[in-house]
């Protein structure tokens, strides 16, 4: 058996949050996204949270798992190597349900660096060709799977609402860096000011975070350079 | 062009971290190395204080130490949503404050070799 401490907090109804212990029977390779659906389908069918795909592809059940962001469906338990284990939710991120957070900022913060290819160039006949070694520079990059974990772990995006953030500034890297598309000098724009790319301290806790094993600080100096 | 000026801004921070590094090892090899063993006596740091060389490697290390100081304060303060909207003023405010501490160090500093009143 292994005890899970789950945060729960429902704005409509409760007025601090509170955690809720249960028991759940852990079998070998089980995750904690597993661990979640026997919850809410033996012991309580009214926890709150995200998902989707479970293989670490659609980023949706990030949280806050034994004090790391972590994706639920990636994490085993018995790797947390604890019998107890604690979930809450990303952290610096407005609650609407017990693991659900509001992500709007986050993307709204994605939208703004124009994360998609821009290419002025008439359009080739077949396509926009791309080498191996072009294509290895944003390898890294592309992997994001835009679960906010850096995000939320990020002290300069919890404390000023305005900083890109690095999910937002790695996506900006990764178009910046490809060898397709022409708006560099745009993307610089959009990166340089006093609430992108200059804010990262370099402190690395996204880094830390990340399930992909992107090194968002990577990209954040690269763009400082070029900025 | 604001982002000119935040570029330009976090370049010189790590510039004058640079510069002060290899100035305060010159200062402290100067006032501390050079004369070794030797008692320290007030005729003799009237004199060190009369060279202009040691004079402006000191101002030098002032100005940068300040500088770098006081961006750092800025830098942390716009890290903050409820400073950040105050930002010309905090800049402005750490300028006055930053100019005044170089005025009186840089009196004190050159006091053996000119004799400046405020």
């Amino acid at each position: 058996m292994v005890t899970f401490k789950i945060a729960r907090f429902d704005p409509d109804k409760d007025k601090e949050p509170r955690f809720q212990t249960y028991e759940v029977p852990a079998e070998k390779e089980m995750s904690v996204l597993e661990a979640l659906f026997y919850i809410v389908e033996n012991l309580d069918g009214s926890l709150a949270f995200r998902y989707s795909c479970r293989g670490a592809v659609c980023g949706s059940c990030a949280m806050r798992i034994n004090g790391q962001n972590r994706l639920a469906c990636q994490t085993l338990i018995k790797k947390l190597g604890s019998d107890t284990i604690t979930i809450s939710p990303l952290p610096h991120l407005a609650v609407q349900k017990d693991l659900i957070v509001d992500m709007a900022g986050f993307f709204d913060k994605y939208e703004k660096i124009k994360p998609y290819l821009i290419n002025n160039d008439p359009i080739p006949d077949k396509e926009f060709k791309q080498s191996i070694k072009e294509r290895a520079k944003i390898d890294e990059m592309i992997n994001c799977i835009l679960c906010g974990n850096c995000y939320s772990a990020c002290t300069m995006a919890a404390t000023n609402s305005d900083y890109l953030g690095p999910a937002a500034l790695t996506k900006a890297y990764r178009f910046y860096a490809d060898s397709r598309d022409t708006a560099n000098e745009e993307r610089k724009k959009l990166v340089g000011g006093e609430d992108g790319v200059y804010r990262c301290h370099t402190l690395f806790n996204c880094a830390e975070v990340c399930p992909k094993n992107i090194v968002p600080t990577y990209s954040i100096q690269k763009l400082k350079g070029a900025a | 062009m604001k982002y000119n000026i935040t570029k330009l801004l976090w370049l010189l921070q790590r510039i004058s971290a640079v510069l002060i590094f290899f100035l305060l090892n010159m200062h402290i090899k100067r006032v501390h190395y050079v004369e070794l063993g030797q008692p320290i006596l007030y005729a003799g740091v009237a004199l060190r204080l009369k060279d202009v060389m040691t004079l402006a490697l000191d101002s030098s290390i002032l100005f940068l130490g300040l500088f770098h100081g006081l961006n750092g304060v800025r830098m942390v303060a716009l890290d903050y949503d409820f400073l950040k909207k105050h930002d010309r003023l905090i800049s402005w405010l750490l300028i006055i404050v930053g100019a005044a501490f170089f005025v009186l160090g840089v009196k004190g500093l050159w006091a053996f070799l000119i004799d400046i009143r405020l």
